[in-house]
């Protein structure tokens, strides 16, 4: 409100836009000349006429500041033509001096009584003339420009209002103790009453938890409207000091809306919390169910297997009569037996890997699962006359179980993938902040980039005339990736290829 | 009873190719036995007590009617052959299995190999060590 009286207060004080004139009446036309020389350059026009009747039409046509007035005149004497000015309404509060010759009281009284300000004597004194008339002129230039404030101050109101009056949220200014001085139109329609029951109430009959006159943003707060209804609402006020005390402005905001989408939104993100819980729980309920049939199935299959086996050996040894030609149709069964019983067997493997609630990642030797691994796979090194370097093997956080099994699958890998040249493997860990890269480098046939992450998944073979089930690769990423590791591989065929995997240092 | 009479060795299996198996190995090793074979566990605990002691107990763990562990703690707990050899010879590979079969009293926790040489080599040797120590 203030700057809108401040942007136009620029225009108040400039000077009035209308001019100053003067109605000069004599019929003694050496009179008026005289006048006008004496009022020269005191108003921006004077205007002499020579009887009352053209006095009053020329007071028609526009305003005066002032009115100098000769008493006698023939027709409509002085007197005569000042009652009728008075009469008009528009001509009543332009000021009057009668010009005379005659100083007798009953003359004066009569002059006064017709509302003259003023009497000059004839003759004429020019310097008092002067000063009385351009004090006349003075006083209309101001009650001009004060016309000319108020009506700009009344442009700036009605601006206010009308600003008031659109704004979406409902304005109200109220005193200090929150007695409400103005409101707009919102707050009638917000809170269900005219304007004229909400001016002269308390701020709290419509916002309980209004407190003071202080500076607040945004602030949440219920509001109540008539007896039924509550509703949240956003409340920004804040104190304007004036000379009439400390006023607030409040502007309070229905956020109904707003609070009900919000409502839906939270309701839908816990629903969808729910539902992600729910579908979670059933994945892991039919991953356990699908373990569990797993475990079962193989572990099931494994006894009829064993007797597949065991009596096609039986039947092997038990009879001189087979042909030679039935001998190897057995050899055949027992083959694939044994092969399935394997494929079997590293299966469960996988699973109890997989299956690693038991297994909380520590603090792990990995220097000692090294060595048990070499231990584990010493007639296949000695075999193969292999040589394995290795380098200094640091404290990590893994599971020691799985990191023998690890190193093992991944030598074991080396050692059966052999090239021409006697299998040399070199192992080492490097340091990469907070994490170690264990690198194991062979010599061996090496392996197609396109496989390079297929070789991880279960059963994956790429080599079928290679003795192995395909999961030991398989064993190694699930371990890793139990304790936080990854492995990867980098090789090409004909080079060797270098297995890494990473741990978390014990150290930290 | 006589000093020559066969000493007794009693086998809970329901799997008829298993006993032929243990037969055979018997057999292979010319280990000589009188081979007692129960199919179920409430045969076993019936039968039990009402025969010639035996020198040792051979146990399967998955039985129809019951389990090798309920045998395995009434033999233990109770009567007069509560401190012969038992072997569990299972075909599970459960860990936990093993341990609580060694905690409530077994012997020997053997797995079934799925190969005639091993089976006769592995559940060979203990058998004789069965038998032989019933002879000392």
């Amino acid at each position: 409100m203030s700057d809108l009286i401040a942007a136009e207060s620029t225009f108040l004080w400039e000077p009035s836009g209308g001019a100053t004139k003067l109605l000069l009446v004599d019929d003694d036309e050496h009179n008026l000349l005289a006048l006008e020389a004496a009022l020269e350059g005191i108003a921006d026009e004077l205007v002499s006429v020579r009887s009352g009747e053209d006095a009053l039409r020329e007071l028609l046509n526009g305003d005066f500041a002032a009115i100098l007035l000769d008493v006698k005149m023939p027709g409509m004497d002085g007197f005569e033509t000042a009652e009728l000015i008075r009469s008009r309404q528009r001509s009543r509060g332009i000021p009057i001096l009668f010009l005379t010759a005659y100083r007798s009281e009953a003359h004066l009284f009569r002059g006064y009584d017709l509302g003259a300000v003023d009497f000059l004597f004839k003759p004429i004194v020019p310097e008092i003339l002067r000063s009385k008339v351009s004090a006349f002129v003075e006083m209309a230039r101001s009650a001009d420009m004060l016309r000319q404030q108020a009506a700009t101050l009344a442009r700036a109101e009605e601006r206010f209002r009308m600003l008031l009056e659109a704004a979406p949220d409902a304005m109200l200014i109220a005193r200090e103790d929150g007695t409400i001085i103005l409101v707009n139109s919102r707050t009638e329609e917000l809170f269900l009453s005219s304007r004229k029951d909400l001016l002269g109430k308390n701020l709290r009959e419509l916002i309980p938890e209004w407190t003071r006159a202080g500076q607040a943003t945004g602030i949440e707060m219920r509001a109540v409207s008539g007896a039924f209804r509550e509703f949240p609402a956003e409340v920004t006020s804040s104190p304007l000091r004036t000379d009439d005390g400390v006023l607030v402005i409040v502007v309070i905001r229905d956020v109904t809306e707003r609070r009900m989408i919000e409502d839906k939104i939270r309701q839908l993100n816990f629903d969808l919390e729910q539902r992600v819980t729910t579908r979670t729980a059933e994945l892991v309920r039919s991953n356990g169910a699908l373990r569990e049939f797993a475990w079962a199935a193989s572990h099931d299959l494994q006894e009829p297997l064993r007797g597949i086996v065991v009596y096609s050996q039986l039947l092997e040894r038990s009879s001189d009569s087979l042909q030679n030609d039935q001998k190897e149709l057995l050899k055949h069964i027992i083959d694939g037996g044994r092969r399935m019983d394997r494929l079997l067997r590293s299966l469960r493997q996988y699973m109890q890997v997989a299956d690693t609630k038991g297994h909380q990642p520590l603090s792990t030797s990995s220097a000692d699962s090294f060595t048990l691994a070499i231990q584990h796979l010493q007639p296949l090194i000695s075999s193969t006359s292999a040589t394995i370097e290795v380098g200094n093997l640091p404290k990590i956080v893994a599971v020691p179980v799985l990191l023998t099994q690890v190193f093992q699958n991944l030598l074991a890998n080396a050692l059966k993938h052999r090239g021409e040249a006697a299998p040399l493997i070199q192992v080492s860990a490097d340091r990469e902040g907070d994490f170690w890269t264990f690198s194991l480098k062979d010599n061996g046939i090496g392996i197609n980039p396109r496989y390079h992450e297929r070789i991880f998944g279960v059963f994956k073979r790429l080599n079928h005339s290679m003795e192995g089930t395909g999961i030991g690769l398989a064993i190694c990423k699930s371990a890793v990736e139990h304790w936080g590791g990854r492995i990867w591989v980098e090789s090409q065929l004909g080079r060797g290829s270098t297995f890494y995997f990473s741990a978390r240092a014990a150290d930290q | 009873m006589t000093g020559s009479a066969a000493p007794t060795l009693v086998v809970v299996e329901d799997n008829a190719s298993d006993v032929y198996l243990l037969k055979y190995t018997l057999k292979e090793l010319q280990l000589d036995c009188n081979l007692v074979v129960y199919r179920d566990v409430p045969e076993a605990l019936h039968s039990l007590d009402q025969q010639t002691p035996p020198v040792g107990v051979i146990l399967d763990l998955n039985l129809p009617s019951g389990d090798g562990f309920q045998l395995l703690s009434f033999i233990r707990e109770s009567g007069p052959i509560k401190d012969v050899p038992i072997a569990v010879v299972t075909s599970s590979e459960s860990p936990v299995d093993k341990e609580r079969c060694h905690a409530m009293g077994a012997t020997y926790y053997l797995h079934k190999p799925t190969d005639l040489d091993e089976f006769v080599t592995i559940i060979g040797d203990v058998m004789k060590s069965i038998l032989h120590g019933s002879l000392t």
